[in-house]
């Protein structure tokens, strides 16, 4: 049984993952916190469910086309609202993103109103059963996903130009410049990267929890504190960050409780940083 | 001079409102006045000395519940529960205080937004305790000797009394060497230090005091609304005083007021907007982000050249021009 | 040169150990891997000018900082008024009665000129929240406020008190800084690149801040790399290299040595 939930806590981890990763990128890119990182994911869920569930495309199409729609709003959200304050106080910045966030979520209750709306699971409800474990198809699916997610980031950072372009902004945004890099469009990409990230969490989550405008804000607070449990600026970091918060929530929500599930988890990554302030994985900038 | 006649003009208006405003709007005017004073201890920590919280809502919620408790299942005196539950909310700011000092940033932010959930979480769980979701209710309202305050009226203007209180206890410390030592923690924390300042001080009471405000905001919200129960204290809240933090003008005790008012109010100016309302308050809010970066109070800094602005006197242009829809905001 | 008592007694054999007035004893502080500072001993006497010098990197300014408390040392003694202020968080330092400025203006610069003075003199306040609350910290905020005007007008900058310090010229800014920090009322200043950036009648505006602060008392420990203003100004210079103290004495000594000339001549100036 316990295996069973670190499983499961570990899919449900690589989705929070996912949308961590994407808030540190963007943090790291643009120096912005983005408070309305959790509806990208809102949102990518919404788009692979009107596509597949109301208009019947297929979900090798519907898919693929959600996680575009999301990386879409990504870039112009950055081009046109994000980019005019980039240089102004931070303050400032963190506002912009909060009112996304209430923009987003409130426009998608507006769109689709406010019931929840049920998602078949992908691969049917099969399970396999491999040493005594059931593992849904939907799990599996995840973390090879997420596998593959991983190396292709580190592939693209790594060895493409784009990638490069990335981490040169955001080591030093100024000097990026100066070497011919155009720090704006890297960014606007770099934001639509993110919402990707955050779009394919939200179509892997849509099977498993109910498609609703209200999961922006918790997703949010998820991943934001994964990415600063596992160092604020560091992508492995955030990576660990939600598997390790997607594997407590399911522990503490089994064995001790689910009503104070939120609570404790909370309460543990609170002391995590207390003992280790500068987060697992720190990120000098 | 100035400020003087100001001062004496919107006194006597504040005063008068209950003459002057019809029932409905009077009762919003006491919601505004309570979430100004929410709004004014937020903006201690954040405007002023410079750290960040997001859980402000789970000191409004101790408050509350605290004196809801007292005076329902204890039958303790509203002026007794009142400065008892100040105090508690205190130590609660100090637990959150401490922590504050090793972090900061968004470090900071996830320590207050998990706060505001885990109090949150408590209230509704906490079942012995709080009622859970089911609440408490005939809490009831203060009496003076044996008078009850019944009517709006009356409560508002023990609201306004209180709120006239924080603001000058505010005013008063900004502009001497407890404010100057508070900003410059806010603009320099190292330089701050160097000149003799002890940073992890300020910060630490900064945070008791602006909790036990809140706490404070928070008693009077119930002792107002009669029927407490967890939903009024959710991370919506804690963002939404944020934001009348902000829109007013961070630093800046009218602005505070003004922030708080103009949040509240608008909700009743777009009614009409029904489903549209809450999309058409993101849009303002990320409008007033980009074109009025300063908050309302930043359009009258503009007639002065400051960023910092003098209370008082921006009260006067506030009124005249940053409240209403029609004026559009300058680029500062 | 200002010739002080203990230099006379120095000079005619008595034991100087009574005039040290900031003593540093195998100082370390590593950045990662990197000795910033190296093994480095040096004394500073009672109401003297002393320079540090060295090229860029030397660790001058990581130095200042450790002295200030902004960075603790990873090894070593610091001792003023023999006191251990070692590893002590920059307000108890600053308590003690050292002041400084920063190599990189900081000043509060929303704040107006008066304003930054008088945090200065925040542990001279004489008052804390409660008087404020009762209302009765009108005479003491007074006086302080007289003092910061004092020292405003010390540094020449008496008619832009109420401006905003960030609108003032580099210059200026840098005369804030000096007067902010004598606002804590320190025996020890620490001057971190005052001339910098500075016009020829700004620079003699702030050797004559020197030796006026000194003239009064203070003891002033000044890192610049302006030559021709230290060398006649100081007393004694130490020089750094790389984080270690390569010479110490008066100029005339130090020019003449060996390693500080091969220092900044041969070798050239490495690092940031």
């Amino acid at each position: 049984m316990l295996s069973q939930l670190i499983l499961f806590g570990v899919s449900m981890g690589c989705l929070y993952a996912l949308i961590a990763i994407g808030f540190v990128m963007i943090w790291n890119t643009a120096a912005v916190v983005n408070f309305a990182q959790g509806e990208f994911a809102m949102f990518g869920m919404f788009l692979a469910y009107t596509a597949h569930v109301m208009w019947g495309v297929p979900l090798w199409l519907s898919l693929p086309l959600a996680v575009g729609g999301t990386a879409g709003l990504g870039y112009f959200t950055e081009r046109g609202l994000i980019r005019p304050i980039l240089g102004s106080d931070p303050l400032s910045v963190i506002m912009v993103t909060i009112g996304l966030q209430i923009l987003f979520s409130n426009g998608a209750r507006v769109i689709w109103g406010t019931q929840p709306f049920h998602f078949p699971n992908f691969l049917g409800s099969n399970v396999w059963r491999i040493a005594g474990l059931l593992l849904s198809y939907q799990s599996i699916a995840i973390i090879i996903i997420m596998i593959t997610i991983a190396v292709l980031l580190h592939i693209l950072s790594q060895k493409t130009r784009f990638g490069k372009k990335l981490r040169a902004v955001a080591q030093d945004r100024e000097i990026a410049s100066l070497m011919g890099i155009k720090v704006d469009q890297t960014i606007a990409y770099g934001f639509a990267l993110s919402a990707g990230l955050a779009g394919v969490a939200g179509v892997l989550m849509a099977p498993i929890i109910f498609v609703s405008a209200d999961i922006g804000l918790p997703l949010l607070v998820k991943s934001f504190i994964a990415a600063v449990i596992g160092g604020f600026g560091s992508y492995p970091g955030a990576l660990i960050g939600g598997i390790l918060i997607g594997v407590m929530d399911n522990l503490i929500g089994f064995y001790i409780s689910t009503d104070y599930r939120d609570v404790m988890t909370f309460l543990i990554l609170i002391l995590i940083l207390l003992a280790r302030p500068e987060g697992l994985f720190p990120h000098h900038r | 001079m100035y400020k003087r006649i100001t001062l004496l003009l919107i006194s006597a208006v504040l005063i008068a409102l209950p003459w002057l405003l019809p029932p409905y709007p009077m009762q919003l005017m006491v919601f505004v006045g309570v979430f100004a004073i929410l709004t004014l201890s937020l903006n201690l920590i954040v405007g002023y000395v410079g750290m960040i919280s997001l859980g402000h809502a789970g000191f409004f919620l101790v408050g509350a519940y605290t004196s809801a408790l007292l005076t329902v299942d204890f039958g303790v005196s509203f002026w007794l529960t009142l400065p008892v539950a100040a105090i508690l909310t205190a130590i609660f700011g100090l637990c959150v205080g401490f922590p504050a000092l090793k972090l900061s940033g968004h470090f900071l932010a996830v320590i207050t937004i998990a706060f505001g959930l885990i109090m949150h979480v408590l209230s509704v769980n906490l079942e012995w305790l709080t009622n859970g979701i089911s609440g408490i209710s005939n809490i009831p309202r203060p009496s003076f000797f044996s008078y009850v305050l019944r009517t709006d009226a009356e409560y508002y203007y023990l609201v306004l009394a209180v709120l006239a209180l924080v603001v000058m206890v505010f005013y008063q410390l900004i502009e001497s060497g407890v404010g100057r030592a508070l900003k410059a923690v806010r603009e320099d924390e190292t330089g701050a230090a160097c000149m003799g300042i002890n940073v992890n001080r300020v910060k630490v009471v900064s945070f008791v005091v602006s909790a036990a405000i809140a706490g404070i905001a928070g008693v009077l919200y119930a002792h107002y609304v009669r029927y407490l129960n967890p939903d009024s204290f959710t991370i919506d809240i804690s963002i939404r005083v944020f934001i009348m933090m902000i829109i007013g003008g961070i630093g800046s005790i009218s602005g505070s007021l003004i922030g708080a008012f103009a949040v509240y109010t608008l909700p009743e100016a777009l009614r009409f907007l029904n489903e549209y309302y809450y999309l058409v308050f993101g849009a303002l809010v990320v409008a007033m982000m980009l074109f009025l970066p300063g908050g309302l109070v930043s359009v009258s800094a503009a007639f002065q050249g400051k960023t910092i602005v003098h209370p008082r006197v921006l009260l006067w242009f506030s009124l005249k021009g940053g409240r209403k829809e029609d004026r559009h905001g300058r680029n500062t | 040169m200002v010739e002080t008592p203990e230099q006379a007694l120095t000079q005619s054999g008595w034991d100087a150990e009574e005039s040290t007035q900031l003593e540093i004893r195998n100082l370390f502080r590593y950045f990662g891997g990197l000795a910033a500072l190296n093994n480095v001993s040096m004394k500073v006497l009672r109401g003297e000018i002393h320079g540090l010098i060295g090229p860029n990197g030397s660790g001058k300014t990581t130095l200042l900082n450790v002295l200030s408390g902004v960075l603790a040392p990873n090894k070593g003694e610091i001792l003023f008024d023999d006191y251990h202020i070692g590893g002590l968080p920059p307000n108890r330092i600053t308590e003690k009665g050292i002041g400084r400025t920063f190599q990189n203006i900081r000043l509060f610069k929303q704040l107006s000129v008066l304003e930054n003075v008088l945090v200065g003199a925040h542990l001279h306040l004489g008052y804390g929240i409660f008087a404020v609350l009762l209302q009765r910290h009108r005479v003491a905020e007074r006086r302080i406020v007289n003092r910061a005007r004092e020292l405003i007008d010390f540094v020449g900058l008496g008619s832009r008190t109420d401006d905003i310090a960030g609108s003032l010229s580099y210059g200026e800014q840098r005369l804030v800084e000096i007067a902010r920090a004598l606002a804590t009322e320190p025996n020890l200043m620490l001057l971190d690149e005052p001339l910098a950036g500075m016009n020829p009648g700004e620079v003699n505006r702030v050797v004559d801040l020197c030796k006026r602060m000194a003239g009064e008392g203070k003891t002033i420990l000044l890192i610049d790399h302006t030559m021709r203003v230290v060398m006649p100004l100081c007393e004694r210079i130490t020089v750094l290299n790389f984080g270690k103290k390569i010479a110490e004495g008066t100029p005339k000594d130090v020019q003449r040595n060996a390693d500080v000339i091969a220092a900044y001549l041969g070798h050239g100036p490495k690092g940031g």
